[in-house]
């Protein structure tokens, strides 16, 4: 049982979207009372991150993560297309990994 | 693996992004704004692809003094890599980018007909975007409001609306100032 998660916010140059979608999911995981790190990064260093429980982009990528951390597509949290939908997502993955 | 051991892997690099991220709260210090000006919110531009548009509005800020040539040309190439057209109420491309930018701006152009950009997160069709916004951005953790307030912008399906069929310039620069307030540096 983990009592914070590290999350990592992508995009493809690291500046609008992720500092929109970071800000985005520190208000779900304030409300969700969910302790969390999160750590802005480009979506070309995907593979090689570590240390990491969860991985949120916003661009486009076919790149998966090479210690196996899930990689889950954020957009909705900036165009609000679908936002409420992917919110559920990511909380119900990061209570699902907080529990191993 | 034990929590100690993760953190330990991580370079001195993501340690260090990750303590600056923490500062980096919506609630930065004073109104940090984009500059523009009149001569870079354009309405009714011909342009037959999102080459020409993106072209068109980075020869306006190069013409102020906000970003150098190298600019133009690694816009271009991140669009063609990492694209930025949204799927939103009313479609919209945002290309953006920090190399070459001297001093953080915000340009934008309505367009007669619509103009294809693939969209961001890779779906297979594209984005018809009648409405471009350019941005030139050199510190996002202190710009972070203010791409909040654009956010909320490009979610305002109503407001977006209006500002697609704007007449002229006057006019939306009316619609950004009721969209960012003291955030549109005019």
């Amino acid at each position: 049982m983990k009592n914070s998660i590290k999350l990592v916010v992508a995009c493809g140059g690291g500046i609008f979207t992720t500092t929109v979608v970071t800000e985005k999911i520190k208000e779900i995981m304030k409300k969700e009372k969910i302790n969390c790190s999160i750590t802005p990064h480009k979506i070309t260093e995907i593979p090689n991150i570590v240390g990491a429980d969860i991985i949120v982009v916003t661009g486009k990528t076919k790149q998966e993560n090479k210690q196996g951390i899930p990689v889950m597509v954020g957009l909705p949290l900036f165009t609000g297309v679908g936002a409420d939908v992917f919110t559920e997502q990511l909380v119900n993955k990061i209570r699902e990994i907080m529990e191993v | 693996m034990s929590e100690n051991k993760k953190v330990t892997d991580m370079t001195n690099q993501e340690i260090c992004e990750m303590a600056v991220n923490e500062e980096c709260e919506c609630s930065d210090a004073g109104v940090v704004s984009l500059a523009t000006d009149q001569t870079m919110i354009l309405t009714n531009v011909n342009a037959d692809s999102q080459v020409e548009i993106i072209k068109i509005l980075c020869t306006k800020a190069l013409e102020k003094g906000y970003i150098t040539e190298i600019f133009i040309e690694k816009i271009l190439e991140r669009e063609k890599e990492f694209p930025t057209g949204l799927p939103t109420a009313v479609p919209v491309a945002i290309p953006h980018i920090h190399d070459g930018c001297l001093k953080s701006f915000f340009s934008m152009a309505t367009l007669t007909k619509p103009v294809a950009f693939e969209s961001m997160d890779g779906a297979e069709d594209d984005i018809n975007t009648e409405m471009v916004f350019l941005f030139g951005i050199t510190d996002p953790s202190q710009q972070c409001s203010v791409l909040m307030k654009f956010c909320e912008l490009f979610q305002n399906e109503e407001l977006m609306k209006k500002m697609r069929v704007a007449e002229n310039t006057e006019e939306q620069i009316g619609y950004l100032k009721n969209a960012l307030g003291d955030y549109l540096l005019i």
